[in-house]
């Protein structure tokens, strides 16, 4: 399915209408921050400091109990969701029952998703693909007059060849954008180099990151048996070995462990994580994340 | 190494096209992955294995190849060296020492796994046959390649109770024209003249005492063991005292010291009851012994069984008594009551001179007056069972009347039948056959002594219900009344008549076939053996003794009615007990035992192939 059919849209646009009724926001920055600050919501109290607006002191508090705190307010803003799909070859791969491309179509639609709703709700959207560097997909864009453009941007993306470097490329992008904002992340995460560093990287400099991890049964299971050339789909690389169905359960095993690995490292940073597989409609993923209140850790 | 069939060796070409299709088959197939670097963090402990992943390949294929090259040339039906292509008979000695136990089991089982071996040795490319040797040789199969067959023969080779009996081997050496000259050489297959061939006897080394014939190649089985038993009995009652049972025994035995063990007397009833009538301790010297003699007092006539105390031999001998069998003799101590004669004569004293001739210390005749069971005269007697002297009158003995009172002269008298019971104590030619009468026996007669014109001079006739025996003479005018020959003749055609000329024994040998005397030439009976099964008989002579213990005969006896008849058979066989301690002749050279080549090649291509297709698993499923 193209990501510019209508019909697409039209099921984009539903999602986007469960966004508003689950969030219950306006129109305008109506995406809830986690940032406290001048809003109308209350938040939190805080110790009173030196040059706080003592409009925001709680005089009834101060009459109870004789000491000075202020109010706090959920900040609304305009907040910038940069979406970053993995486009190397490994989300290109056959699935197991032959059909290429069906996790990249699937992370790509899911980014659509995001985006369309982020877009929608004027939100600033930007769409990144990770490989061996990270190419612009959909630049800098806000307004719902960019969704075109966007879902555009994302069809024509295509998987590159090579590693995927992740943690260079979140370098990269922290480089391009300083301005805090959601970052959502849709890969396999088998990254050669590991993730641990780019996920740090990225909370490190106070971005909301979510990541999606789509992988299907050929990512996490082991079928064949015997003598095989083992090719890296992403490098081309070959290794010629003998699986047994020994070896086949310390893949299985081994995947198990690095998807774990991925979900310390989430719960660490305070990263949400979603696990999904392709054959999961992407329109019930979105459902499910907006009905738990968000991508939350 | 030589071939059978090297024309099949072109098979290993085949070796070529292998090669080729393996190099093409074990390219594995190419799978793409998302996560070869788990791939590698998995592999990364199994380097140990990178030689044998590498090296894989080319044992598969030296798998393979090795497999075809072993089918190739069991194809080719190799030979080992030096086999030669002779035709191979292989005797199992199943004498009864072959039943001793001793190192490595029961040596007729040795015997037939070494025969095992040489039959799997040929392989399909040579021939044999099997057969076994005890008192006699008897083919056990048909002269074959197949050594399947050969197995199965061998297989159902059980031993026997017979001593071994060497004389029998020389049968086997003969050419087969010599064999089928001889009488149980018929059944030998007939071995293909243009081979050499080769007779290879398996045995403990019991061979009668004798050396083995030139020709028979020897693979002895069996260790030496300790053994004693009884090698000779007999009973037989006194002619003095009628009463007292003498018998008579030897014994030998293989241990290195004497023994002293007690021989039990044991009287059988007819029921199988058994009653200790003696017990006489015996020392037992090694090798054979002095035959010796007991006597036993009131003894009955019936079954007896000595009997060397068994437990006693257990202890006394190192390992225990190696052949239980040679322990128990079976006897039958036979009285018989004298025969009656009746004289029926005008002048009868000479006749009853005759008959109390023997009434003395044997008992064997007795004369009695009025009905005997054998009537003695001359003239037309007139009794069922009679000794005619001087036939005259009308009588079922002859034909007419013999020529009438006209004597005629006797030129050169034939004897026609010398070992008859009736005459072969005598000699007949010295008779003077004085007052002879022309006369013609009856149909159905046999004649021993016949004139030069045909006359019979002496013969024995029967009919339903008796018999009698015609002596054609005047003993009066011939003086045979003063012959020695004529109590003689008296007595041998009386006890003819009652049916006792060749009475039975106190014992037989096994494989003894004896003739049951005072039977009926059209016999029918029924045989009872130690295994308690009745078997149905027609002749008069038994088949071969095969078990030991006693036998019980019931059957048709001559002149009517029904008879029994007692039997024992005992092993008595001094090299049987004597176990010839082997004295290990060296193994007949040149003779391939076990599996043959080409059973090792296949067995090696199987384990080739097995070893292949668990590789070939491992690479195709891991």
């Amino acid at each position: 399915m193209k990501l510019t059919d209508p019909e697409f849209i039209r099921r984009l646009d539903s999602l986007y209408l469960l966004a508003r009724k689950v969030l219950g926001g306006t129109l305008q920055a109506d995406r809830r921050s986690t940032k406290k600050g001048s809003g109308v919501t209350f938040a939190d109290y805080s110790e009173y400091y030196y040059g706080a607006d003592y409009r925001a002191i709680d005089w009834r508090v101060y009459a109870r109990f004789d000491s000075l705190v202020v109010k706090l307010f959920e900040l609304e803003e305009d907040a910038t969701i940069y979406i970053l799909v993995d486009t190397s070859r490994s989300m290109g791969s056959a699935d197991p029952q032959g059909r290429a491309g069906q996790k990249f179509l699937y992370a790509r639609q899911l980014a659509a998703a995001i985006g369309y709703i982020g877009l929608n709700s004027l939100d600033r959207v930007a769409v990144y693909g990770l490989g061996d560097s990270l190419t612009t997909l959909a630049g800098v864009a806000r307004g719902r007059g960019k969704v075109l453009p966007m879902l555009r941007g994302l069809e024509q993306a295509a998987t590159h060849p090579g590693d995927t470097r992740f943690n260079n490329c979140c370098r990269v992008f922290q480089a391009r954008h300083t301005r805090r904002g959601m970052v959502v992340v849709l890969s396999d995460f088998l990254f050669p180099d590991g993730f641990d560093e780019g996920l740090k990287l990225l909370g490190f400099h106070g971005h909301d990151v979510y990541a999606l991890q789509v992988q299907d049964e050929n990512d996490t299971r082991c079928d064949h048996k015997g003598d095989a050339l083992l090719e890296c789909v992403e490098t081309g690389r070959q290794k010629r070995v003998t699986i047994s169905p020994k070896e086949a359960r310390a893949y299985e095993r081994a995947v198990e462990d690095w998807n774990a690995s991925l979900r310390r490292c989430c719960v660490r940073q305070r990263i949400g994580l979603a696990s999904v597989t392709p054959d999961t409609p992407f329109e019930q993923v979105i459902r499910n994340i907006l009905r738990r209140g968000g991508l939350v850790a | 190494m030589t071939f059978a069939s090297p024309w099949m060796l072109w098979s290993l070409l085949a070796l070529v096209p292998l090669a080729a299709a393996y190099f093409l088959k074990v390219r594995p197939r190419r799978r793409p992955t998302t996560a070869l670097f788990l791939w590698e963090r998995i592999l990364e402990d199994r380097k140990a294995n990178r030689l044998w992943q590498r090296l894989r390949s080319i044992w598969s294929l030296l798998l393979m190849a090795a497999a075809v090259g072993a089918v190739g040339l069991a194809l080719g039906e190799p030979r080992w060296p030096g086999q030669s292509p002779s035709d191979l008979l292989i005797v199992i000695d199943n004498s009864a020492s072959m039943r001793a136990s001793g190192e490595g089991g029961v040596r007729i089982e040795l015997a037939k796994r070494e025969a095992r071996n040489l039959a799997r040795a040929l392989g399909s490319v040579q021939r044999a046959a099997v057969a076994t040797a005890a008192g006699r040789v008897r083919y056990a199969s048909h002269l074959t390649e197949n050594p399947r067959e050969l197995i199965a023969a061998i297989d159902a080779i059980e031993p026997t109770y017979e001593a071994f009996n060497a004389e029998v081997l020389a049968g086997l050496t003969n050419s087969p024209e010599e064999e089928n000259a001889e009488g149980e050489a018929n059944n030998a297959p007939s071995l293909d003249d243009a081979l050499p061939r080769r007779i290879v006897l398996i045995t403990d080394g019991v061979l009668g005492g004798q050396p083995a014939p030139e020709g028979v190649e020897l693979i002895a089985v069996g260790g030496k063991r300790e053994n004693a038993g009884i090698v000779g009995a007999d009973a037989e009652f006194s002619p003095i005292d009628r009463g007292e049972l003498t018998v008579y025994y030897q014994t030998a035995s293989t241990a290195p010291e004497a023994i002293d063990v007690d021989l039990l007397v044991w009287s059988v009833d007819g029921e199988g009851e058994r009653r200790l009538a003696r017990v006489v301790p015996l020392v037992i010297e090694p090798g054979l012994n002095v035959a010796k003699t007991l006597s036993v007092s009131d003894a009955e006539p019936g079954s007896w069984q000595l009997e060397l105390d068994a437990d006693q031999l257990a202890d006394r001998l190192d390992g225990g008594d190696a052949l239980p069998d040679d322990n128990t003799a079976w006897l039958v101590a036979r009285r018989p009551p004298p025969v009656s004669v009746a004289v029926s004569s005008a002048d009868p004293y000479f006749f009853e001179q005759s008959v109390r001739a023997f009434t003395g210390s044997g008992g064997l005749l007795q004369l009695v007056t009025g009905d005997g069971e054998v009537t003695l005269g001359s003239g037309a007697v007139p009794a069922d069972r009679a000794v005619v002297f001087h036939p005259g009158g009308a009588s079922p003995w002859w034909e007419g009347e013999p020529g009438g009172d006209v004597d005629f002269e006797v030129g050169a008298p034939r004897v026609l039948d010398a070992q008859h019971p009736v005459i072969r104590r005598i000699d007949p030619l010295l008779i003077n056959y004085v007052g002879a009468r022309r006369l013609k026996a009856p149909p159905g007669a046999r004649v021993l002594v016949e004139a030069d014109d045909g006359t019979p001079l002496i013969y024995t006739a029967s009919r339903a219900g008796g018999g009698a025996v015609v002596v054609n003479l005047d003993p009066v005018a011939s003086e045979f009344y003063f012959s020695a020959w004529f109590p003689v003749l008296v007595h041998a055609a009386a006890e003819h008549l009652a049916g006792r000329e060749e009475p039975l024994r106190s014992v037989y040998r096994p494989g003894q076939s004896p003739r049951l005397p005072g039977a009926a030439e059209a016999f029918t009976g029924q045989v009872t053996g130690p295994t308690g099964e009745p078997a149905s008989i027609e002749t008069p002579r038994l088949a071969d003794l095969a078990e030991l213990g006693d036998y019980q005969v019931t059957g048709t006896a001559r002149g009517g009615g029904e008879r029994n008849w007692r039997l024992a058979c005992s092993l008595l066989a001094e090299n049987e007990t004597l176990l010839s301690p082997p004295k290990k002749p060296p193994r007949p050279a040149d003779l391939a035992s076990g599996s043959p080549p080409a059973g090792w090649l296949v067995a090696l291509a199987i384990a080739a192939a097995t070893a292949e297709s668990i590789l070939y698993h491992r690479r195709k499923v891991g």
